[in-house]
Formats: C-alpha cells, structure tokens, sequence
C-alpha cells in the first residue's frame, strides 16, 4: 500500500536516469556511431561515411597504433604477473605472521590514494637525467649518467609507477579472501601431512582461486584504462610515441590532432578489448579454478 | 618483556618474510617522504644531494664565500651596502650609519658627508674590513636572516602564489568540483535505489541492467559527445561541466552499491511512518536516507577520490589555468617548470600531505570504500 503511489517515483528515479541516458548512454552510441564517419574537428558534425576506414587505418596503416595497442597488451601482462603476483606473495606472507599485519596493509594500500599525476610528477623526479633520484645514485656509486626515458627503456620505466602503485589494491582483496579460508581447511591439511608451500598450493590458492580472477580481470581492465601516469611521465608518447597506450594515444589523436572520428574508433577498440580480454579471462580461469 | 619473547621466537623463516614485507614497506614509503624531504630543499640542492635530510643546514654563498641574507642594503646610488662608516685619522669610527634607514635625508649634512667622495675615501681604509668589501658588490644586513638553501619553504611560497599555476586555487576548485560530485552522487543514487527497490514497475529491470551496464563505459568511450554536448550548451570550461560530467560518470557505481544495501532494509519502520502520515518524501529523507549511513560512507569516499584524481576528464574539460583543480596544476607544473625540481617536489608534497593526513585517520574506510569500488568498470 506504501508503494501504491507511483507519482514519487518519477522524483527519485528520473534524475539519475536522465543523467546516464544523456551523459552515457546517448554519447556511448553517437561515439560508435562517429567512428564511421569523417569529422574534420572537435566540434564540426559529421561528414560522409567511411564505414570501416578509421578501423582499417588503425589495424593497417598505423604504426605507432599498433605500437599502442602493443604496449597496452604488454601492460596487461605485466599487471597479471607482477602486480598480481607481488600482491599474491605479499598476502600470502602477511596472512602467515601475527604482528604488524595491520601496518603493512595500511602502507601498501598508500599509493592508491595519491592521484597518479602526483606519482607521475614523483617519478619524472626520480628519472630526470641532470639530478635525478635515480642518476645521483648511479654516479654516487661511480657509475656514467643514465637516460632513463630512452628509447629502449622508457616503456618499462613508465610501465613501474603504474605497477607499482596498484600492488596494495589487489594485495587488499587477496588478504580478505584470504582471511575467508577458514582455519579447520588447514588443519585437516596439516593432518593429511601438508607443510608449507605444498599447503600454499594445493589448498590455498584453489580456494582463493575466485579472488585471483576478480584480481586478473580488474588488473585487465585497468590497464586498458591506463592514462594518468604516462600523459604525466611521458608526454604524448615520448619519445617518439614509444610509450603511447591506447588511452593516451587516443587522447592524442582526438584532441591535439583532432583527428576526431579516428580517436572515437580508438576508444571504441578500447571498450570491446576490454569487454572480450576480462570475459575470456574470467571463462578460461573460472573453469580452471572449479576443477582445481 | 613481550618483545623481547618475540624476538627469541623469531625464526630465520620469519624474519625473511619480515624482511620482505619490510622491503616492499620501503618502497611505497621512501618515495613519498623522499619528495616532501625534498620539498624543503632549494633546487640546486635537489639536483646535487638529494638524500640528505633537509633539517641540516646549508645556506648560500656569494662568490666571495660569504653567506647570503635575505637583506641587502643599497647606498643612494642603487648599489648595494650593508653599513657606511666614517672614520678619525687614528682608525676609529667616528660615524656609523645605516645608509638605508630613511633618516638620510640628502641634503642634510651627514649626506654631504656620506657622499660619493666620502665613500671612495672611505675605501682606503675599510678595505681591510672583511664585512665590507666594495669591490662586490654586495653588503648583507647581518642582522638578518641568511638565505638557506635547505631547509627552505621557498618552494611552497612559489606553489601558493604562483599566478600562473596557483596550487591553492587547484585546490579551491578540486574541493568545489569533487565535493559537489560527491553530494550529487550520493543523492541521487539514493534515491535511484529507493525508486528502483521499492517500487515495482514495468521496465524496472530493464532500468536496473542499464545501470549495471554502465559500468563497462570507460570515459574514453563517452567523452568526444560529450565534450561536444558540453561546447554546444556554453559549459565548456567551466567548473559545471567536470561535476556534471564527473557525477553521470560515477552514478552507475554508486547506484549498484546502493541498491544492494537498500534492498536488504527492512521495510517495516517505513510502514510504519507511512501509517503515521508521512508521504514518500518524508520517508525517504527521515528514514531511509540516514539508515544508509555505512553505504553512504563507502560511495562519498569512493567517489571523491575518484573524482579528484580523474586527470582525463579535467584536461578534456577546462581549459583556464584558474579553474584547474590540483591534478591538472600538477601537469601544468610539469610541463611548465619541470626543471625547477624544488618547486615540482614541493607541489607533489603540497598533494600528498593532506591526503596522507585524512588517510592515517579514515584509513579503515577508505581501504574499503576504494575496494568495494573494484566492481567499478
């Protein structure tokens, strides 16, 4: 009888309706839209059809697009691996002392906080070849000067501080699942004659084993959404578009070289990447995690 | 005493696993308290060592190897000096004036005296004076403060008065644009949740899947429209369109942890208002809005950080240096002063610090609030 009365309805869930259908959904749909057309500038309508062109241009004749697209994937792997991994060991070490457990997940989890162009800022810092962090102690210890954002080493040197930072995150989700174990698994383990790292692996990480997807698929997609960081570290890609991603390449392609319908095929090749990475993901380990 | 136990049960394995929890402790720590140690430092300091603590001294030097002071005196020509002196035949001082002070009136007779033939014979005979030594240049007040080159808040005086990248108005419009994000947020999710749980209606799931979709769009995906949508309308470069922006952007989320908390309400202290008269409005600000506390907590936390770290949107979005809020002062900094490495640490420091500070006092719910955000596409 409470909810009889539809009239109010209309004040609570209009507002928030009206505002993801304008401002998500509509420019969602002209987006993919846009991606086949030609547009000369940021504000000009649309011009004649061009179907796939923006799509071929960007699998056929771009390279520093495949570059991109190359260093996203790159990214993802390593995210997968390190930025999982490390956040694996250091939880599964963390759940195996008493004290200080607290601390550690308090100082891990800092970074995440701190918006990443300050950590990008802080880390041009520990770069920069005349008096950087890095370049004092390499001649401290009588070394030669290093270009840290050179050709070869840039990516890997953009690709730490975007690492790096998230660790905590995912160290935080794999501790509370962690802590979901509960302890009679492991005694009957211990009983059985499980010690140590046999523990770890046989019965640990399968229970665990959801949290680890949830952890791969987030780590995924938030390397595709990579931006902050590299725009901050390496402005437009330098050098020369070595360390462009996907989403600062779209950026740059849209809005320095108004190049606008290309950048909206961008990042409509961001949204199905990571719609079909994170579901393959989550399909392909799921299963493997139901038979372990 | 327990310590001590400890200690003695502290097995080799244990204290290698300390060893790398400690390591990694290092580095998410050494680089924020090496910045804000650097923050305190001069530039040039910066560049050479930047490992020392600021708290030890270092002033600056002339290139006479005398420190600098924050005052230099000039004499009535504009050059610099610290004391004019005059003095009998047998070498003692028979006038001692600070030539700075206003009560040098020039046509008195002290200023003949003071003037440009009494100093160059004046020069004879203090050149053997150590503090005044004309051939510099320079004279320091020695009564004032030496300039130091650690430790030294100059940096922060730059970042605070800057005009051109004023990191405290950053700061002005990040709390103006993130804390109205934030309270739309949280509102207007509320409300979509209580409509959305409440009520049953045709096109109700329909309208619960759209919300849950939305959070696959990352704003790559939306913001070209968008940016068009927002020059049409005469918002661009202004602070309406990041929030406007910011809060579609973070509604899909917010909603979702809603709903899921509004859903597990009991309905029996709304039906019971709603037999004492109150109409759906009242409920929903007397009751259900305050019983969302916890909820509530997780979505503004969420959704400030996001907010007032999303560097894409504000970069997309605003143009003039003056509506900027901090993350895109940060970028600015780093394009446009990127070798002044005092004021760039300082700038980071002047982000971090009272982030770290809220961070050390909510760090329970902020753990939590950004977490829960994992479902966040």
């Amino acid at each position: 009888m409470l909810y009889r009365d539809r009239r109010p309805l209309i004040v609570f869930v209009l507002p928030s309706l009206l505002l993801m259908l304008v401002l998500l959904y509509y420019p969602f749909l002209e987006n993919i839209v846009n991606s086949f057309f030609e547009i000369r500038t940021l504000v000009s309508p649309r011009e004649e059809f061009i179907g796939l062109g923006n799509y071929r241009k960007f699998f056929a004749g771009d390279a520093m697009a495949i570059l991109s697209l190359q260093n996203t994937l790159v990214l993802m792997a390593l995210t997968v691996v390190f930025q999982v991994g490390i956040a694996l060991v250091l939880a599964l070490l963390v759940s195996a002392i008493r004290r200080g457990a607290q601390f550690f997940r308090v100082v891990y989890f800092f970074p995440i906080v701190i918006s990443a162009t300050a950590i990008g800022l802080m880390f041009s810092l520990f770069y920069a070849y005349d008096g950087g962090m890095l370049n004092q102690i390499v001649t401290a210890l009588g070394g030669e000067k290093v270009l840290w954002l050179s050709d070869d080493k840039a990516f890997v040197m953009v690709a730490i501080p975007v690492l790096w930072q998230y660790v905590g995150f995912y160290f935080v989700i794999i501790l509370t699942g962690l802590s979901g174990v509960s302890e009679d698994v492991y005694e009957s383990a211990e009983i059985d004659g499980a010690t140590g790292l046999k523990k770890t692996w046989y019965i640990t990480l399968p229970l665990i084993s959801d949290v680890l997807v949830t952890c791969m698929t987030l780590a995924i997609t938030g390397a595709i959404k990579v931006f902050d960081l590299p725009s901050v570290i390496a402005r437009n890609g330098a050098p020369k578009g070595l360390t462009h991603f996907l989403g600062t390449y779209m950026y740059q392609k849209t809005f320095i070289a108004q190049d606008v319908d290309y950048g909206s095929a961008i990042s409509i090749i961001i949204v199905v990447l990571g719609v079909v990475l994170s579901r393959t993901v989550g399909r392909l380990l799921g299963r493997d995690g139901e038979r372990g | 005493m327990a310590k001590i136990r400890g200690l003695h049960r502290m097995t080799p394995q244990k204290a290698l696993i300390y060893a790398v929890l400690l390591l990694w402790a290092f580095t998410t720590l050494f680089p924020f308290v090496w910045v804000i140690n650097n923050s305190f430092k001069d530039s040039s300091l910066v560049v050479s060592d930047s490992f020392t603590p600021a708290f030890r001294k270092i002033y600056s030097y002339d290139q006479h190897g005398r420190i600098i002071r924050e005052r230099v005196l000039k004499d009535e020509y504009g050059r610099d000096m610290y004391r004019e002196y005059l003095y009998n035949e047998d070498g003692t001082v028979k006038l001692e004036k600070d030539v700075n002070k206003p009560a040098l009136d020039q046509s008195s007779a002290f200023a003949g005296l003071m003037g440009y033939n009494a100093s160059l014979q004046q020069d004879e005979k203090t050149a053997n004076l150590p503090a005044y030594d004309t051939s510099s240049g320079y004279v320091y007040d020695e009564t004032s403060d030496p300039v130091m080159r650690s430790p030294t808040i100059r940096n922060y005086v730059t970042a605070f008065t800057n005009n051109n990248v004023n990191i405290l108005r950053g700061y002005r419009n990040s709390l103006i644009i993130s804390g109205t994000v934030m309270v739309l947020v949280m509102l207007l999710s509320t409300m979509m949740a209580f409509g959305l749980t409440r009520w049953t209606f045709r096109g109700r799931e329909i309208i619960k899947s759209l919300v849950v979709a939305a959070l696959m769009f990352p704003a790559f995906s939306t913001i070209v429209p968008v940016y068009r949508m927002i020059t049409r309308v005469g918002l661009f470069d202004t602070l309406s369109s990041v929030i406007i922006v910011q809060t579609a952007g973070n509604l899909a989320f917010a909603c979702t942890v809603m709903m899921g908390f509004v859903t597990a309400l009991p309905c029996e202290l709304e039906e019971a208002a709603f037999i004492e008269g109150c109409g759906a409005q009242d409920i929903f600000w007397r009751i259900v809005l305050p019983m969302c506390r916890p909820a509530l907590a997780t979505v503004a936390i969420f959704t400030f950080i996001w907010s007032y770290n999303d560097l894409f949107v504000q970069m997309v979005l605003l143009r003039s240096k003056a509506l900027m809020p901090v993350c895109a002062i940060l970028r600015e900094i780093s394009s446009q002063y990127g070798t002044d490495y005092g004021f760039m640490a300082a700038a980071v420091a002047i982000v971090v610090i009272p982030v770290m500070i809220l961070y050390l006092f909510l760090q329970k719910n902020i753990i939590k609030g950004l977490t829960a955000g994992a479902v966040k596409g």
